[in-house]
């Protein structure tokens, strides 16, 4: 070989075989599957760093190409050309090639159409226009607030607690499960005639494990829709409502 | 800023019934400087009341408008709508004005695998790696990442794989009116 490209400067094997058909000036129709599949192997080999995530495709290739190769080679087959009895299984070197040939003419216009959009790519990175900052950036909005809001709220309440931590205390007993958590906070929403405070929830909750067990639990219920969390504005505090008559009580 | 501009363009758009062409293409003028990205047609139907015809004529006069007057910005038709944007000449100025804007652009893999995507959509990740013959998960990440495709359902086949798409951001970032701009699949060869 002349000169040397790399392997991960293809993007498949096709894009290979297309580089060695029009280095060659071949024509895709004609293509003398012999002498191609030469400088195909011959060039596989000279890859020293083998990029495992892509080479087998590449080597499946090769072995294509062999086949059709091979198949080329057997002799014309009148013994079977009009009988039915013919071996389906090997397929006809003709066969195979015109397969390959239609593989390679298809990817080829994708290969070329997306040649086509890195120009239209770079032209673009020359027109600007003005960035409005919008608040389209999608957060994770849970019911009408944002899981960011919630959690530098958790934020607050875990900071509020440290100071009261219990030094005394080795063995963290986990108090309740998530579950029980999720069933005492519904409760407690639904016995309120009004919502109850975000901080209301975590009032009992003396450790971080407590506080983190009651948040996964109020993350739950919002998951199955079993409650909402709203905030007027930005300072308002934030308030949770049972799901099934929500809007009512917050129309209050 | 903004507050006094959109009232501004509500009081006007209170009166575009008596308003004659030259208004209305200052109120368009005025929509497209504050909206930054595309408006759709539709949406400028929705704001002005008016319609889609004559929106689209005083749009035609104004995009001329600034192209006669050789200003640096233009108006263009872009992913189904309208943009006002600043000409490419002007670049190099703009780089320098805000130094770091070192934009990557896409790899072989993921242009290859756009390309696909976009004159054949919908379609599964089996179809796109049957063309391009060789594993496509990586681009199909990036591409998704950079939001150019999304999921767009799901095949009624075995598995039901995802199916997927060219989203708004694609025709943006190509600068395509729609989907029909597509460079044209052609059989020649390359160089």
């Amino acid at each position: 070989m002349d000169y040397q490209v790399k392997l991960d400067s293809f993007t498949g094997p096709l894009d290979l075989l297309i580089h060695l058909i029009e280095k060659d000036e071949i024509d895709i129709y004609d293509i003398p599957i012999a002498k191609i599949t030469e400088e195909y192997i011959s060039y596989l080999a000279t890859i020293e760093e083998l990029d495992l995530d892509n080479i087998s495709e590449f080597m499946l290739m090769a072995l294509d190409l062999l086949q059709i190769k091979a198949a080329l080679l057997l002799p014309e087959s009148n013994v079977y050309s009009s009988e039915d009895d013919y071996p389906e299984e090997m397929g006809q070197g003709e066969d195979l090639q015109q397969e390959l040939v239609e593989r390679l003419v298809e990817y080829r216009k994708f290969k070329k159409a997306a040649q086509t959009l890195c120009e239209w790519e770079n032209l673009q990175k020359n027109i600007y226009y003005r960035s409005v900052q919008e608040e389209e950036t999608e957060e994770f909005v849970l019911g009408e607030i944002s899981i960011d809001r919630l959690v530098a709220q958790l934020q607050k309440i875990m900071k509020k607690k440290e100071v009261k931590k219990d030094l005394t205390r080795v063995i963290i007993l986990e108090e309740f499960t998530v579950e029980e958590r999720m069933e005492q906070i519904e409760r407690m929403v639904l016995a309120s005639s009004v919502p109850i405070e975000f901080n209301q929830v975590f009032l009992q909750d003396k450790n971080r494990l407590a506080i983190i067990t009651s948040f996964l639990a109020l993350l739950e219920l919002i998951k199955l829709k079993r409650i909402k969390v709203q905030q007027v504005d930005a300072f308002a505090p934030i308030r949770i409502n049972s799901c099934n008559d929500g809007k009512a009580e917050r129309n209050e | 800023m903004l507050l006094p501009l959109f009232e501004l363009i509500l009081v006007m758009t209170e009166r575009l019934k008596e308003m004659n062409e030259q208004e209305l293409s200052k109120v368009l003028e005025a929509l497209l400087f504050v909206a930054g990205k595309e408006i759709k047609l539709e949406k400028l139907v929705d704001v002005l009341q008016l319609e889609e015809k004559v929106i689209q004529q005083a749009l035609f006069h104004l995009q001329k408008e600034y192209q006669r007057a050789q200003r640096g910005i233009q108006i263009r038709e872009i992913a189904e709508g309208y943009q006002m944007t600043t000409i490419p000449e002007v670049a190099p100025y703009l780089e320098k004005l805000y130094k770091s804007v070192t934009t990557t652009t896409l790899s072989s893999a993921a242009l290859e695998t756009l390309a696909i995507i976009a004159y054949k959509q919908p379609l599964t990740r089996a179809e796109i790696e049957r063309i391009r013959g060789v594993k496509t998960e990586k681009p199909l990440n990036t591409l998704l990442e950079k939001g150019l495709i999304r999921e767009v359902g799901r095949k009624e086949t075995i598995g039901k794989p995802i199916l997927y798409g060219t989203t708004n951001l694609f025709l943006q970032h190509f600068g395509l009116k729609d989907l029909t701009r597509l460079p044209p699949l052609t059989e020649g060869k390359f160089i």
